[in-house]
């Protein structure tokens, strides 16, 4: 990787870390959950180029078969790491997960942008913010959630994270297939058909939470003191 | 990162393809349906963490199959190289090995004397598999990466293996819910034997009993999920 996708990081991660002392609680930590996404692009993309030259196949080989471990491997790691020595909540787990795979996704279009900054379009920059940043965002979702329930037995904790990559690892290499193939149109759509039941089921969660607590302030004043 | 587009011409789908893709439809639609199924049934709201385990396993095996029938689509080969289509078989399996080491065991086996014989009797089911794996896969002819994969899908076949055994002899003494479970323990042992013997199959190109396996393990699958509802159902009512 050349040295614009390093000034490309410094350009983005600095105003980003200054912003962190600013922010308290909740904020701060998607806040940094995103830095986090960036820098795993950034050493991603090195560690890919460095598979890409060291192994005898071609490039589409190599992006459906060896880049969706690689990517994914090192994006759950910040998430197994916040799980493991913080929380396993599932209200913060999913937030700062999407978070990181959105941060990924940034930097990773970032980087493409400038390389073929010749080639680029409105529909090509649409496509990518729809598909490719919603594909990783899902994907790390998937283990932030998962992890959730894993993380309450360390009895399926190693077991079950096996289990949620290698759900994740299939999810991202179907992605790269058909989006490099004539059935990319499909490829396009399929973040988005995951997404939009994730968001309902968090909006019902948050519906569900907030209708509970509003039934539990009428019982308070409305019960004799 | 992105990757220009690949140039794909779209392969003469003959009948060699074709016995590939037939069986591996099957047992994708029928996962499919066994994880929508559960995603509406058993995951959706506070529901227990063992169902959702369940779920996740076939929807893991439903991504498998789609990846190989994405592989073929697009002008892949899956077979003769390694593909990641095999994650889907070993994280079923690791989710199902979960499920049951992480959740039941702790219900259905107190360490005591008396279920000694149930917990070596279970050894049965990972000895099969792995006699299965030695005799067809290990000691024969075949090119050294086969037999890798098909070692790492028994690896992960013989855990799983061996607590749906274990849970499917066990006497429900105390809480009833391995009673319960008991058809959905037989039915995920019959699919880690299908596993094994689907391998066989590809390896040694025996089409008709592939297309036998794939019928099978479409049906296995569809009743997976419905079977732990079924067992939950029993269990809280």
């Amino acid at each position: 990787m050349d040295i614009l996708a390093y000034i490309l990081f410094i350009s983005v991660v600095t105003p980003l870390l200054l912003s962190l002392l600013l922010l308290d609680g909740k904020s701060r930590l998607i806040s940094g959950y995103l830095i986090i996404g960036v820098f795993v692009s950034l050493f991603v993309s090195e560690l890919n180029t460095l598979i890409l030259n060291s192994v005898d196949k071609d490039m589409v080989y190599v992006s459906t078969t060896i880049t969706p471990v690689t990517e994914e491997v090192l994006k759950a790691l910040p998430v197994l790491f916040y799980a493991f020595v913080f929380s396993d909540s599932i209200e913060k787990l999913t937030p700062i997960s999407f978070s990181l795979g959105i941060g990924f996704a940034l930097f990773e279009n970032m980087v493409v942008l400038v390389q073929s900054i010749s080639n680029v379009t409105i529909s090509w920059a649409i496509i990518r913010g729809l598909s490719t940043a919603l594909m990783h965002a899902v994907c790390t979702v998937m283990i932030g959630y998962g992890m959730s329930f894993v993380r309450k037995r360390k009895k399926f904790f190693y077991c079950g994270t096996f289990a949620l990559l290698s759900t994740a690892i299939l999810y991202h290499a179907i992605f790269n297939m058909l989006v490099q193939s004539e059935y990319d149109y499909i490829g396009f759509i399929l973040p988005g058909l995951t997404y939009i039941p994730i968001l309902v089921s968090i909006y019902d969660r948050k519906k569900k939470a907030i209708n509970k607590s509003t039934a539990i302030k009428k019982a308070d004043t409305g019960s004799p003191k | 990162m992105y990757y220009p587009k690949a140039h794909y011409c779209r392969k003469e789908v003959g009948d060699y393809l074709n016995l590939y893709i037939f069986p591996n439809t099957v047992v994708f639609v029928c996962a499919l349906i066994g994880f929508g199924y559960g995603i509406r049934k058993l995951v959706r709201g506070k529901k227990a963490v063992f169902p959702k385990m369940v779920t996740g396993a076939v929807g893991c095996i439903a991504l498998g199959r789609m990846y190989q029938l994405v592989k073929m689509a697009t002008g892949g080969r899956i077979e003769g190289e390694f593909q990641l289509g095999i994650l889907g078989v070993l994280g079923g399996m690791m989710f199902f090995f979960s499920a049951n080491f992480g959740l039941m065991d702790k219900i259905a086996d107190d360490g005591s004397k008396e279920l000694r014989k149930y917990r070596i009797a279970a050894f049965a089911a990972p000895a099969l598999s792995l006699t299965i794996f030695l005799t067809s896969i290990c000691f024969s002819d075949i090119i050294l990466p086969i037999k890798i994969l098909a070692g790492a899908a028994t690896v992960f076949i013989m855990p799983a293996s061996y607590f749906n055994l274990k849970h499917f002899l066990l006497p429900d003494v105390d809480l009833g819910i391995i009673k319960c479970l008991k058809s959905y323990n037989l039915l995920v042992l019959i699919f880690c034997f299908l596993s094994e013997a689907e391998m066989i199959a590809l390896i040694y190109k025996i089409w008709d009993l592939e297309w036998l396996i794939a019928a099978a393990m479409g049906i296995v699958i569809l009743g997976i999920v419905p079977s732990v509802k079924k067992g939950m159902d029993k269990w809280t009512s």
